[in-house]
C-alpha cells in the first residue's frame, strides 16, 4: 500500500462472490466505520461513568460477586474500589485514543479488553442486563477492521462491512431473542402478551406521569402485543433499505424514548448501536473528503 | 441501473471485476454503495484496485459468529446469563398474572434515636448495590443475612456524615392485582434482618 494517504491510492477490499457472503460481509465505506467508531468509543466513556457506573460501588460489596462463566474460567476476582478506579481510568484513556483514531487496532483492543473486564464487574453481581450485548460486540469487532479514516468515503471495505453487520445482527437479536425468551419463560407466548408485565414494571419503577395508565390495563396489554410483534419482526430490518430502514430505526428510537420516559429504561447501549445501520459517512464534512489527502 | 453505474465506475481495472462490488449496494443499512457516496461527497473517483479477503480472513469471520450464535441460542434455551454477553435475554420475559401480586424488594435501616426503620434507596449510590442485583440472588441473601452487613458497610462508607445504622432490614412490598388493577394498599413483609456490627 502506498504511504501517500490519498483516496485514489487506498486499495479497496473485495467482497466475496458468494451471495450470502456478500450480504454477510458487504463492502462499506471505511469512513462509515470512522464515524461509528467515534460514536461507540465516546459512548463507552458515558456508559462506564453512568449506566454501568456501579462497578466502583461494587468494590464495597465483594460478597455479592457472582462471577459469570468467563470470569470464573479466567479466575477474575471481585473488584476492589481501587481496582475499579484504575480500570475506569484505563477505559477512558483508551476510548479517547480509539475515538481519535490513534493507533487504531491497539487502542481498539485495549478498549475491548478493559471494557470487557468492566462488564464482568457490572454484570457479575447478580443482575445481568441484556442491553449491553451489541455494545460489547461492537467493542470487539471494531479493532478487527484496521485503519479507517474520515476521508475514506470512497474506500470500500468488506472487513468494515462484516464488523457493522455483526453489530446489526447483535442489535436485532437483542429484540428477536427476547421474544424467544418470553416464549420459553412463559410457556405460552399469549400468557406473556395477555399478562401484567407492563403493569408490573410501571408499579415497580414507573414515572409519575405514567401511573394513570395503570387504570387502563387493556391498553397496556395491547402495548404488550405490539411489543411482541415488532420484536419478532426486528430481523427484517437487516434487509430494509433507505427510507424504510430509516423509518424502522426511527421507530425503535421512539420506542426506547417512550420506555425511558415511562419506566426509566433507556436501553441506550443498544440504541447507540442502531447507528451501525445508517450511512454515517454522510456526517463527514466535504472538506475532509474532497481533496483525497489527509 | 445501480449495476450499470457500478460497471461504469469500476471498469477501468480488470481486477475490479473479480468480486462483485454490488455487495456494496447491500451494505449495512445505507443502501448506497461506496462509489455513490464518494461521488455525492465530491470525492475523487474511488480506487479500483481490488484486494480480495483471504480465505483465512473470510473463514474466521464466519466461524466465530457461528459459534457465538450457537452459544447465544443455547443461552436462551438453557435460560442462563452465565455466557454474558451471549446469555439469555430474560429482562421482562416472565409472564405476570393479571390477578397475581406485584412484588418489589426494598431495603430499610433502623437508625439510633428513630422510632421507625427508614427506607433507603436500593441502589449502588446508597448501599453499594442495585435492587436488581439483590433480587437476582434473593434466596442467597435471605439464607445468609450477614450479607446485609456488606450493604451497611457500604452505606457507612458512602455516607460518612450520616449516623451509622443499627439494623438492616431486607423487605418486600406486595401489591395485589385484580384484572390488572391494584387492589388495596401494598403489604410489606420482612425477608431478612441483620444487626449491624
Amino acid at each position: 500500500m502506498s504511504s501517500v494517504p490519498t483516496l485514489r491510492s487506498t486499495p479497496t477490499e473485495a467482497a466475496p462472490t458468494n451471495p450470502f457472503l456478500r450480504w454477510f460481509m458487504p463492502e462499506v465505506p471505511l469512513a462509515r466505520v470512522a464515524v461509528f467508531r467515534v460514536f461507540i468509543y465516546l459512548f463507552i466513556i458515558i456508559d462506564v461513568l453512568t449506566i454501568s457506573g456501579d462497578v466502583i460501588a461494587h468494590g464495597w460489596t465483594p460478597e455479592f460477586y457472582q462471577p459469570l462463566w468467563l470470569a470464573r474460567f479466567l479466575h477474575i476476582p471481585a473488584v476492589s474500589v481501587l481496582g475499579a478506579q484504575i480500570l475506569l481510568t484505563l477505559i477512558i484513556v483508551f476510548s479517547l485514543l480509539a475515538a481519535a483514531g490513534f493507533l487504531q487496532r491497539l487502542s481498539g483492543w485495549a478498549v475491548a479488553l478493559s471494557f470487557g473486564a468492566w462488564m464482568f464487574y457490572t454484570q457479575g453481581y447478580g443482575y445481568v442486563a441484556h442491553d449491553h450485548m451489541a455494545l460489547v460486540i461492537a467493542a470487539f469487532v471494531l479493532p478487527t477492521i484496521g485503519t479507517a479514516r474520515f476521508r475514506d468515503v470512497g474506500t470500500a471495505s468488506a472487513r468494515a462491512g462484516w464488523a457493522l453487520r455483526m453489530v446489526q445482527i447483535s442489535v436485532v437479536l437483542t429484540y428477536f431473542y427476547s421474544v424467544v425468551m418470553k416464549w420459553i419463560a412463559s410457556g405460552n407466548i399469549t400468557h406473556w402478551a395477555n399478562g401484567a408485565v407492563i403493569i408490573w414494571a410501571l408499579m415497580r419503577r414507573g414515572a409519575e406521569w405514567s401511573k394513570p395508565f395503570l387504570e387502563l390495563p387493556g391498553l397496556l396489554i395491547a402495548a404488550q402485543w405490539a411489543t411482541l410483534v415488532f420484536e419478532f419482526l426486528s430481523p427484517v430490518v437487516l434487509f430494509l433499505k433507505r427510507k424504510w430502514l430509516y423509518g424502522a430505526v426511527a421507530f425503535f428510537f421512539l420506542f426506547h424514548l417512550m420506555t425511558y420516559l415511562a419506566l426509566g429504561i433507556h436501553f441506550l447501549p443498544t440504541v447507540i448501536c442502531w447507528a451501525a445501520f445508517l450511512p454515517l459517512e454522510k456526517l463527514v464534512p466535504k472538506r475532509f473528503t474532497s481533496t483525497g489527502t489527509a | 441501473m445501480e449495476e450499470k453505474k457500478r460497471r461504469l465506475l469500476t471498469s477501468q481495472d480488470p481486477a475490479a471485476q473479480g468480486p462483485d462490488p454490488a455487495g456494496a449496494s447491500d451494505g449495512p443499512g445505507a443502501g448506497e454503495s461506496a462509489t455513490d457516496i464518494a461521488r455525492s461527497a465530491g470525492a475523487p473517483k474511488p480506487a479500483t484496485r481490488v484486494k480480495p479477503l483471504s480465505k483465512v480472513s473470510v473463514g474466521w469471520r464466519i466461524v466465530v459468529p457461528a459459534i457465538a450464535f450457537v452459544i447465544l441460542t443455547c443461552g436462551q434455551f438453557l435460560n442462563t446469563n452465565d455466557f454474558f454477553p451471549l446469555g439469555s435475554l430474560t429482562q421482562y420475559a416472565t409472564a405476570k398474572d393479571l390477578n397475581g401480586t406485584v412484588n418489589s424488594t426494598c431495603i430499610e435501616a433502623q437508625f439510633p434515636g428513630e422510632d421507625e426503620p427508614r427506607r433507603l434507596g436500593f441502589n449502588a449510590a446508597t448501599v453499594g448495590i442495585e435492587r436488581g442485583d439483590v433480587e437476582s440472588q434473593l434466596d442467597r441473601v435471605i439464607a445468609h443475612p450477614e450479607l446485609l452487613q456488606s450493604m451497611a458497610d457500604s452505606y457507612i462508607r458512602l455516607h460518612p456524615d450520616e449516623p451509622k445504622p443499627e439494623t438492616m432490614i431486607l423487605c418486600r412490598t406486595a401489591t395485589q392485582l385484580k384484572n390488572g388493577l391494584a387492589v388495596g394498599e401494598p403489604e410489606q413483609t420482612t425477608l431478612a434482618k441483620w444487626e449491624v456490627r
